[in-house]
């Protein structure tokens, strides 16, 4: 159970009423919802961050999934593990990203640079930085930085309010 | 002009800014939106913020204020801030009606002449029937304290909540508050909205954002929609109409008031809400 009302469909306040058009809107949304004029402008940002970009869906999720596992965010975890496997990551790939295991044979250079990214972005981001410059360019570095980093706020936030997969 | 002032102006959203300045009272009432009573939270704004909102809100372009609760005279020194506010808009003060005695009526000497009217409530001219919703000998002390308030130049207005009255209880109702100097003009018949306390006793109308009137509420918990939106039942605030937690500066849940408003098209003159 979460640590704060997750708002349904009939108590949600009125600006938050657009996310709810669709049904339910997910915990994260159901949670921010308290605080409508936050929902406003961090779902769209999240939105955003996470939808499509310069930098292909496929590598995104080994970021998203992976910064999540390292930071032992359950929510986060298990859910992005769902949406890796809706994505086609097979078994291995998805044990990869979790830390489970070592990453695939099959995997380039740049995926296995994003898994090492991922591992250390919570603890030593300067250091992950220099592990994506010899396979990324400046603008995809910024953007792959903010995808772990409002990752990183979304685990401290859904492990926070310890909220339902 | 500013934002507000044109959405007034056209009808989109009520001139007039409500504050919640608590939540406690000293009667039950059976059909109380805020399940107000004695022993709630008082959820109350601090008083001298009321001040503040009332001149952020004439400068917003807000024609009029509006202070409810709770019984508000129940928080002290709040004559004082009504005078500050008064000095701001014209003020309106919704009250039980039962507290005006001594002290209190001394406080507020220095309304008198000012833009400021106290609506008490009053349901029945039947004092068993009002009495029934609103709690022992409340006919009595609100009779009473109607001609002390006049007398000390306080504008007195008569708000009346029902379920349907029949014409001729309306009428007696009508004899009574011109009996006590309030005029027709200064005497409101309302419905019982189905929300808060009137939830468990299965009391009055069900409403929809279309119904209510669109007037920006400030309270403890944030901005809503209308004064009738800040509502509790079985004990938690309802967030159906909550518009944003922020309330300074009130340009904040005036903006969101105002793209509610365009997104739903709402209340335009020529479609007034049904709740007033």
């Amino acid at each position: 159970m979460a640590r704060v009302e997750l708002l349904t469909r009939e108590r949600a306040p009125l600006l938050a009423r657009p996310y709810y058009e669709a049904g339910d809107p997910g915990p994260i949304a159901a949670a921010l919802a308290n605080v409508p004029e936050l929902l406003e402008v961090g779902l769209p940002f999240i939105g955003t961050v996470f939808g499509p970009t310069g930098v292909a869906p496929r590598l995104k999720e080994i970021v998203v999934l992976a910064v999540s596992a390292a930071n032992r965010c359950r929510y986060c975890t298990e859910s992005h593990s769902g949406v890796a496997r809706g994505m086609g990551f097979d078994p291995d790939e998805v044990a990869a990203m979790r830390g489970e295991s070592a990453a695939p044979a099959a995997w380039d250079e740049r995926e296995r640079a994003l898994l090492a990214f991922s591992a250390a972005m919570s603890d030593r981001p300067a250091e992950a930085v220099e592990l994506l410059r010899p396979h990324f360019g400046e603008p995809e570095i910024v953007e792959l930085v903010t995808l772990a980093s409002t990752t990183v706020m979304l685990n401290r936030f859904a492990t926070a309010l310890d909220l339902p997969v | 002009m500013t934002a507000v002032v044109e959405a007034v102006a056209a009808g989109a959203i009520g001139g007039r800014l409500w504050l919640y300045a608590n939540y406690h009272c000293n009667l039950t009432c059976t059909y109380c939106l805020t399940e107000s009573a004695p022993a709630v939270a008082r959820r109350q704004l601090p008083l001298d913020r009321l001040p503040e909102i009332a001149a952020e809100a004439r400068a917003e372009g807000f024609t009029a204020l509006g202070v409810t609760g709770g019984e508000p005279f129940l928080v002290p020194g709040l004559a004082g801030a009504l005078a500050a506010m008064a000095a701001e808009l014209p003020t309106l003060v919704l009250s039980n009606g039962t507290l005006f005695t001594g002290r209190l009526l001394a406080d507020l000497a220095p309304l008198a002449g000012l833009a400021f009217a106290v609506q008490v409530s009053l349901d029945s001219a039947d004092p068993q029937a009002n009495d029934e919703m609103r709690g022992e000998r409340n006919f009595a002390r609100v009779v009473d304290a109607i001609p002390r308030l006049r007398e000390q130049g306080i504008q007195v207005r008569i708000a009346t909540t029902t379920e349907g009255m029949e014409p001729d209880a309306l009428a007696r109702l009508c004899e009574l508050h011109r009996s006590l100097g309030v005029p027709d003009d200064d005497h409101v018949v309302r419905p019982v909205v189905r929300r808060g306390r009137a939830v468990d006793h299965a009391m009055g109308m069900d409403a929809t954002l279309a119904d209510l009137p669109a007037e920006l509420t400030i309270t403890a918990d944030g901005a809503f929609w209308s004064p009738f939106g800040p509502t509790v039942h079985g004990g938690r605030l309802d967030t159906d109409l909550l518009l944003t937690r922020t309330t300074r500066p009130l340009s904040v849940p005036a903006a969101a008031m105002l793209r509610v408003a365009g997104r739903a098209g709402a209340g335009t003159a020529a479609e007034a809400p049904r709740i007033r």
